[in-house]
């Protein structure tokens, strides 16, 4: 498959690395974004990336945005407010998109990408009550009230 | 250009702007998260809110208690309807997460905050109690920012030898004399407000050998700083006629911040001393100078070969 996608492409003296996810789509990613990674930069120092590397936890769908998202933070001469309007773009999307990221960069090694995608959760949850978040989230095995106001006691001045 | 997809992801690019649909079936993927995902979005949540996730069902009972990050803020005693105190309240987190830890093995807490409370010296068995935390639970990150207006709070003996710290800021504390300090993790370090003496300051440097980042805002007492392994060195306070202020080598520093002020009428002395100084930093990349630092620099007109920033 990668070597179907290498013959269209033009000759490209920079290192490249192929990743193939869990259904099965190769993409090429410059060593030098891939190293924003630290499992990617690990394979590569001890010459395991010469071969694709498969990501099984990883779809197509989010591993094109990973490496979108690599590829950006690895430009040379963005200015810092044009990244991060990039970024507020980047992660405004569902939350199950957010926590598809926040996984593919827990397991990936992006500290960039999941403190991103980890902030703007954390931004959905600030300042809500129970009931919004479990309602925003589908959280559906809720305590009783009985046992909702026994927790609630427990650190009362939370919910003052 | 450094993206290629065999297919179908060049589509998916060209579709990224537009709104994602509504995920198709509503299942309750928070609750699925792995642990250190949880925590490291719990990261993003101030105490109230990490602590009122403990209602959302069973599953989140007691996930809270495993952070890795503590942040007190005393401000919290002050919102509208607050019926605990501050310390009564530190006590009650303290008491949930040890509980749980001892139980389980959870991630370590790493940072240890508390900034904004009032003490004075009926707390201070309180404060202990939560440093000896610090010190069981090895916290690398300790803040501890206390106000009072007449009250200092003195460090306990069992942190000034504490091989897990890397950094420390206190402001209002002081330290024992009588005990050598060992932080050889130590890198970097604030101390604000604090009774210091040449003595103790070295006490300090030759406690952290790896330190890189050291801060001293309004601790009087230090009249010579003698660090040649800092990378960056951060002071600000009042001199006066009497009390002045020497770098004897900070050799390896990249970065020096001077905030001074001196109360004394004497400008010729003024000069001189900040002649000294800047002589002294003359080989750092970045200086920073304000405030009175900066109305003596103006005095000068050959001071062109400092390579000065300007804040």
């Amino acid at each position: 498959m990668s070597s179907s996608s290498s013959s269209s492409l033009p000759p490209c003296p920079k290192k490249m690395i192929t990743l193939k996810s869990s259904d099965g789509e190769t993409f090429q990613i410059e060593e030098t974004a891939a190293l924003q990674s630290k499992t990617l930069e690990n394979m590569i120092d001890e010459n395991c990336a010469s071969t694709p590397i498969p990501l099984r936890s990883i779809n197509g769908k989010i591993l094109a945005k990973v490496v979108e998202f690599c590829n950006k933070h690895a430009e040379v001469g963005v200015d810092a407010e044009s990244l991060h309007a990039w970024d507020a773009e980047f992660v405004n999307v569902e939350y199950t998109t957010l926590f598809d990221y926040i996984l593919a960069a827990n397991f990936l090694e992006i500290p960039t990408l999941l403190d991103l995608a980890s902030g703007v959760v954390g931004d959905m949850i600030k300042g809500k009550t129970p009931d919004e978040i479990r309602k925003m989230f589908n959280i559906n095995d809720a305590f009783s009230p009985e046992e909702e106001e026994e927790v609630r006691r427990a650190n009362q001045w939370a919910f003052e | 250009m450094a993206e290629t997809s065999v297919h179908g992801a060049v589509q998916r690019k060209s579709s990224s702007g537009d709104r994602p649909p509504p995920p198709s079936s509503p299942r309750d993927l928070i609750s699925a998260l792995p642990h250190d995902v949880i925590h490291h979005i719990f990261l993003f949540l101030p105490l109230e809110d990490l602590v009122m996730t403990s209602v959302l069902s069973e599953r989140w009972r007691f996930t809270w208690t495993a952070t890795t990050d503590l942040v007190f803020n005393g401000e919290i005693e002050f919102r509208p309807g607050s019926t605990l105190d501050f310390p009564s309240l530190v006590d009650s987190v303290l008491t949930q997460c040890t509980s749980v830890l001892t139980q389980c093995t959870s991630p370590a807490v790493k940072r240890f905050h508390v900034t904004g409370f009032n003490y004075d010296d009926a707390a201070n068995p309180k404060v202990d109690l939560w440093l000896r935390f610090v010190a069981q639970h090895h916290v690398e990150d300790l803040c501890l920012r206390v106000q009072s207006m007449r009250h200092f709070y003195k460090l306990p003996v069992f942190l000034c030898c504490s091989s897990w710290l890397v950094r420390l800021e206190v402001r209002l504390c002081y330290f024992s004399l009588n005990v050598a300090l060992w932080w050889p993790c130590l890198k970097a370090s604030l101390i604000e407000f604090a009774e210091l003496s040449d003595d103790l300051l070295r006490s300090v440097l030759r406690g952290s050998p790896v330190l890189e980042s050291l801060e001293l805002y309004h601790s009087e007492g230090v009249e010579k700083i003698r660090a040649p392994h800092l990378l960056s060195l951060r002071v600000s306070r009042r001199l006066n006629g009497n009390h002045v202020l020497r770098l004897d080598d900070v050799s390896s520093s990249v970065e020096a911040d001077l905030n001074l002020d001196i109360l004394t009428g004497d400008r010729r002395m003024c000069c001189d001393l900040l002649k000294e100084l800047l002589g002294k930093l003359r080989r750092v990349p970045i200086i920073s100078i304000h405030g009175w630092c900066l109305e003596v620099q103006d005095m000068f007109n050959n001071f062109t070969i400092y390579k000065t920033c300007l804040c």
